[in-house]
């Protein structure tokens, strides 16, 4: 492949790396990159270590970080999103997350403005 | 002072002095400022034994709760905190004490202590704002008890409850739907609708004088506050 085709096709898609807590977007802005192990579209703030987005960083480490360190909000929400889903017994409350971690993944995917934020039924969790 | 003195303390963020040396912090930031004051307590926290260590209170409890919510914050939006991580020995948080019946050569009184640890207001990005307030109740019991050889026992009891609090004033004209489950028994929810809805859920968490709510148990009272606008309420991003 062509790198700077490559390159140019990476200015138009937009960043589809998770953003929020309990407010879930995508961030949206301008990639620069994709991801060296998902392949998802990063833009220059979200582009990690070794070229990887920020989900698959923080699923290499092995160690938990600690609340100040820069990947924290990620781990924890992760694992506060599959903790909530008990207390609440709300088998939709994860399926939010879910849908948002794996809407860069999907072929049918439109990535534009406003059409980034998955609706409901894009979920790929049956509720 | 010497000087690599000097240059150790002047990356410490004015905040974070004020956070370690009076365990009490209270500011209006947005995100940005709030990324230079956290990698501030980053930077020492990772040091051993630094005298500008953040106390173990911001690490456990205020810093889950502040990133948390950080991230709903937009670039432009502000999170203001006002923390008091002393803990319940200042006498300025003790109220009277009175004496309570007790037989003949027992002694016996109570106070509560009232922690109003902390409180916080947040611009969220999908223009609804969040409002937080965690307070420690704690009832302590004292008992005095002389023998008939004049040795004094002394018992002190202590039974405690955190209030959390929490509202999200929604948008104007933002739709609320009722969740598909309650909320778990220890909290309770209230929804005030009209013109900007508000969102209300309240706690009772069991605590004592040394223990106080996990930073789990508070984000588990304000996920309420979430449940009832659909995701797409959530729409702008970053």
């Amino acid at each position: 492949m062509d790198p700077a085709k490559g390159r140019e096709e990476d200015e138009l898609t937009p960043c589809t790396v998770p953003t929020g807590f309990f407010l879930l977007g995508l961030c949206g802005r301008a990639s620069v990159a994709s991801c060296a192990q998902c392949g998802r579209a990063v833009c220059g703030e979200h582009q990690e270590a070794d070229g990887l987005c920020p989900e698959c960083l923080a699923a290499r480490s092995d160690s938990p970080p600690g609340p100040f360190d820069k990947g924290w909000s990620r781990r924890y929400r992760r694992d506060y999103y599959e903790r909530i889903e008990n207390v609440y017994d709300d088998g939709g409350w994860y399926s939010r997350l879910d849908a948002y971690d794996r809407g860069a993944f999907d072929p049918g995917d439109s990535h534009g403005g406003d059409d980034l934020i998955p609706d409901d039924d894009t979920s790929f969790v049956d509720s | 002072m010497r000087f690599w003195k000097r240059a150790a303390k002047r990356q410490v963020h004015p905040l974070h002095m004020g956070l370690v040396g009076r365990k009490q912090l209270s500011v209006s930031l947005r995100p940005a400022e709030w990324a230079e004051l956290i990698d501030s307590l980053a930077w020492q926290d990772a040091k051993r034994r630094s005298a500008w260590a953040p106390p173990e209170e911001a690490r456990e409890l205020l810093m889950p709760i502040v990133r948390a919510v950080l991230e709903d914050v937009p670039p432009d939006g502000t999170l203001q905190v006002t923390t008091d991580l002393r803990g319940l020995a200042p006498q300025d948080k003790a109220g009277p004490r009175r004496t309570l019946p007790a037989p003949p050569a027992v002694e016996r009184t109570e106070w509560y202590v009232t922690d109003p640890w902390l409180r916080l207001r947040a611009d969220l990005r999908d223009g609804s704002v969040l409002d937080l307030s965690v307070t420690d109740h704690v009832r302590h019991r004292r008992t005095e008890k002389r023998s008939r050889s004049g040795r004094l026992k002394i018992k002190v009891k202590t039974k405690g409850v955190a209030r959390v609090s929490a509202t999200r004033t929604l948008p104007r004209g933002a739709a609320v739907r009722r969740p598909a489950t309650p909320p778990p028994p220890f909290v309770s929810v209230r929804v005030r609708e009209g013109e900007r809805t508000v969102i209300r859920t309240d706690a009772k968490l069991a605590v004592d004088a040394q223990v106080r709510p996990t930073p789990e148990r508070i984000l588990d009272v304000l996920t309420e506050l979430f449940r009832w606008t659909p995701p797409k309420a959530a729409r702008r991003t970053s």
